[in-house]
């Protein structure tokens, strides 16, 4: 089993914690208590091998930040080791996209490994299929960002579930293919990956590889 | 003692008080006052046996609050009548008692004021006995009576509903208040919160926006700069005697908070809740961020500054101060899990144990305090703590609110990293809280403390492996793996006859305990009957209020309050006249609400309550006692059944309870905690 570190960031109430409550726990609150520092949490998924078409399973262990501005100095505590960033804006607030933009630079300066996911979604999809005139981001718009930046990007609700289990799949996929780049590279270097002998019920699960933040 | 609790700091700091009844224009702050006349009632000496010397006794005017003329002959709110009998002799036997009688009434009414000394409980059992099938045998029914039998949980635990009722009636009005809450519009209710910044500009105001607030806050902003010649003259309280309107004022600069009250509370019980309110902004913000955010701009804008965040925490601790039963903070102590003497020793062993096997993960340092809480009323199970190390009740507290905010969602296989600041601690800096939910269904939650920013990985590992070993155990995994609320005792299971809920505090511990608050459950029996409920309320205007009546949590509410109403009296029954408590004398007090609450035809709709959610019908007299019973070493509230006024009873009942409670005082509270 491979473990990857992901943090969700982007300005607040743009829906983080529900589209991880959404991958985690298949449910959608409408009425969601906002987040005080940060909550963490972990969700395995399984992915396919390219090459022998295996079952791999992915566990991520997710930390689901605060959006606001005064929990900012504490950021650098969670992207510090992440693997994935999944950078979140509300495509009904045009000044999320700036606000997910900001984070986006922050982590290229900021986070070492070039192998760093971030992955962009725009959220709440469904309030611009019930009402079309609440868009203000377009498809276009954030595909172009997207694509000079380097970045995923898909657009998805966590109040249906549209496309979020796809986003974490897609992460899952990229960081496999970065891992077994990595591991033909240097053979040695287990780098938080015990092929299949780890076993989760371990009671040691993170702080023994080498990513983890308190390492 | 290992919580420490403001009795100490009132005692030093509140010497000088002003009550300033300079403002007797109700209309200044542009609240309405409802009230057009109060009646003047005095305190009934003819029950009072023995030295009255000891009491002072005043004539009050007593806020009632008028024209609600859906409820116009209804007892309603009175205010607080106290004396301050000081008997020294903690054995007192009850003819020694002072008694004193506050007779509630609206001045239309004819005002009860003779307390009965008779057998009234046989009288209430056959006269319900007969609207009720009176094959029951009536040796059961006196039982259940007398011992205040849980009316609900039928075919759930195999309890019988009592013939007897034991709600309690709503003499304070809360009905009205609690559909008053759902208003928005200032002015509308009995109780609001205004924090502003010292330069005028609304941070917060629990009920209304920021465009009714802001002429008020010129107001506001005046009367604390004109009274404010230096601190000892701070005027903290403005108090309209006739309408019972109570102002008290925090003026920490560059804050100001104000609390507007028409609920009867003492300027002491007051002002700690501005405390509160102010200590979460101190816990979200520190106070050094704050004076940073204002040393330059001294009309920074903090309102929009606080986050979404910040704003729901506030409405829920304003919530939790003004309508719904939280004693932990008028009382100043945190409140107890009972539980096993051998059960708690053994997770308090099994958390020592652990720390020591992780002594490498984690050092001394690391973990500053820790908690086990159960239950939505986040009681305390068990406490880790460094030697010598206290917390603040008030710092807790402030914790254990955001803690019951995330029980609403059951998204709890998260664990949480939150900073906060603990004001009475340091309130420079922030500690780190990891906070995991080990049980959604028993509302179980582990708490780590620490002052590092990055030792979350450290103490989820610690409480990984110390869950583990806590579930492992059979007799522990029983309490804090529990599919459901199984916590605590009720009031049945003392030998307390014609109790109905009573709150008993270990000054020494700061710790108390209560009886499960279980509410009455009789207005099933009304939506039960869905025809005569649906046909009686076919108006479209009642709309709201039907789905209000079905809303359990409603009715659950409204039972607190009525319970936070009647503590609140006992509670200002044995505060001396500037607001401090009597520490060092025996106070024995009981009151007496006494009037009748009718529910004429003509209040159909307009407070769902008193219809449906009581079973008091048209003119039901009713007769509540309640005593309090304060000594250097606890503090014991009872509320009696509604009829029961027999002194002699309620004082042998309330001696059971305290034997109950000292016999079984290492179960009831924590003593030491796991100290490391």
């Amino acid at each position: 089993m491979l473990q990857f570190k992901l943090v969700l960031l982007g300005d607040s109430s743009v829906g983080k914690s529900s589209i991880v409550h959404r991958f985690v726990k298949d449910t959608f609150d409408e009425l969601r208590e906002s987040t005080i520092g940060a909550a963490f949490l972990s969700q395995s998924i399984k992915i396919k091998d390219p090459n022998s078409e295996e079952d791999v399973v992915i566990k991520f262990e997710i930390w689901d930040t605060a959006g606001q501005e005064r929990y900012k100095s504490l950021a650098p505590m969670y992207y510090r080791n992440a693997n994935a960033a999944l950078v979140v804006y509300d495509v009904t607030e045009a000044d999320s996209l700036v606000k997910a933009q900001a984070w986006v630079n922050e982590l290229k300066q900021k986070v070492g490994d070039e192998n760093l996911v971030i992955h962009l979604v725009g959220n709440k999809v469904d309030l611009v299929e019930e009402e079309p005139s609440k868009r203000v981001i377009t498809v276009e718009e954030a595909t172009k960002y997207a694509a000079d930046e380097n970045l995923l990007f898909k657009e998805v609700s966590a109040k249906t579930g549209l496309n979020i289990k796809e986003v974490f799949q897609t992460i899952g996929e990229k960081l496999y293919e970065i891992k077994q780049v990595e591991l033909a590279k240097n053979p040695g270097n287990g780098n938080g990956i015990n092929g299949d002998q780890v076993n989760i019920n371990l009671p040691r699960p993170s702080t023994n590889d080498s990513t983890s933040c308190c390492s | 003692m290992f919580f420490r609790s403001n009795d100490s700091d009132r005692h030093s700091g509140f010497s000088n008080r002003t009550s300033a009844t300079a403002f007797e224009r109700n209309s200044l702050l542009g609240f309405n006052s409802n009230s057009k006349a109060s009646a003047t009632l005095s305190v009934n000496l003819n029950n009072t046996i023995g030295d009255t010397s000891l009491m002072s006794v005043r004539s009050l005017n007593v806020p009632t609050k008028m024209s609600m003329p859906h409820f116009s002959s209804n007892a309603s709110s009175g205010g607080s009548i106290r004396s301050y009998p000081s008997i020294r002799n903690l054995e007192t036997s009850v003819d020694k008692l002072s008694i004193y009688n506050t007779t509630i009434g609206s001045n239309n009414q004819v005002v009860n004021r003779k307390v009965s000394n008779g057998s009234i409980l046989s009288n209430y059992i056959s006269e319900n006995e007969s609207s009720n099938n009176g094959q029951e045998n009536l040796m059961d029914l006196l039982a259940e009576s007398m011992y205040s039998y849980t009316p609900s949980d039928i075919g759930v635990e195999g309890y019988r509903r009592p013939i007897v009722s034991n709600e309690l009636p709503d003499i304070f009005n809360t009905g009205k208040q609690l559909k008053q809450e759902n208003d928005n519009e200032l002015g509308k209710q009995d109780k609001n919160f205004f924090i502003l910044s010292s330069a005028g500009k609304p941070i917060f105001i629990m009920h209304g926006d920021d465009k009714q607030v802001i002429p008020l806050a010129g107001i506001i902003n005046t009367v604390i700069n004109y009274f404010q010649v230096n601190e000892q003259t701070n005027v903290k309280t403005i108090y309209l005697r006739k309408t019972g309107q109570r102002f008290v004022f925090l003026n920490k600069s560059p804050i100001i908070i104000m609390i507007y009250s028409r609920q009867g509370e003492t300027t002491n019980v007051l002002q700690d809740q501005l405390d509160f309110l102010y200590s979460y902004l101190l816990s979200t913000l520190t106070s050094k961020n704050l004076a940073k955010l204002f040393k330059n701009r001294s009309n920074f804008d903090l309102g929009t500054f606080l986050a979404q965040t910040d704003v729901e925490n506030l409405n829920e601790i304003c919530s939790l101060l003004s309508n719904q039963f939280y004693p932990d903070i008028f009382l100043n102590a945190l409140q107890s899990n009972p539980l096993k003497k051998t059960i708690r020793a053994k997770i308090h062993n099994q958390i020592l144990q652990q720390l020591n096997e992780d002594s490498e993960l984690i050092p001394r340092g690391t973990l500053l305090y820790g908690l086990l809480l159960t239950g939505k009323d986040t009681k305390m199970t068990a406490v880790i703590r460094p030697r010598g190390h206290t917390l603040h009740t008030s710092d807790l507290q402030l914790l254990f609110c955001l803690i019951r905010r995330h029980f609403r969602s059951n998204n709890t296989d998260r664990e949480l990293w939150i900073p906060i600041c603990f004001p009475k601690f340091n309130s420079t800096g922030f500690l780190y809280s990891y906070i995991k939910f080990l049980s959604y269904e028993s509302k179980t939650v582990l708490v780590f403390i620490s002052a590092q920013k990055d030792a979350f990985f450290k103490l989820k590992l610690f409480s990984d492996r110390l869950t583990t070993k806590l579930i492992n155990d059979r007799s522990i995994s029983k309490v804090i793996d529990s599919d459901r609320e199984i916590s605590g005792f009720r009031i049945r299971d003392i030998q307390a006859p014609l109790i109905h809920h009573f709150i008993y505090k270990s000054k020494r511990h700061v710790q108390y305990i209560m009886p499960t608050v279980e509410y009455n459950v009789k207005f099933q029996n009304i939506l039960e009957d869905e025809e005569i409920y649906e046909s009686s309320h076919s108006g479209d205007e009642n709309n709201g209020n039907i789905n209000f009546i079905k809303d359990e949590k409603a009715y659950q509410q409204l039972y607190q309050m009525k319970l936070q109403s009647y503590y609140r009296e006992l509670h200002n029954s044995i505060m001396t006249e500037d607001g401090r408590e009597s520490l060092n004398n025996t106070v024995v007090n009981f009151i007496n609400w006494e009037g009748i609450l009718s529910n004429g035809e003509d209040t159909y709709g307009e407070n769902p309550y008193d219809e449906h959610g009581s079973i008091f019908t048209t003119k039901e007299k009713i007769h509540i006692m309640g005593m309090v019973w304060s000594t250097p070493q606890f503090e014991l509230y009872l509320i009696c059944n509604n009829g029961v006024n027999d002194k002699k009873t309620i004082s042998s009942s309330a001696r059971k309870i305290l034997r109950w409670c000292q016999k079984y005082e290492e179960r009831l509270f924590i003593q030491n905690g796991a100290i490391f």
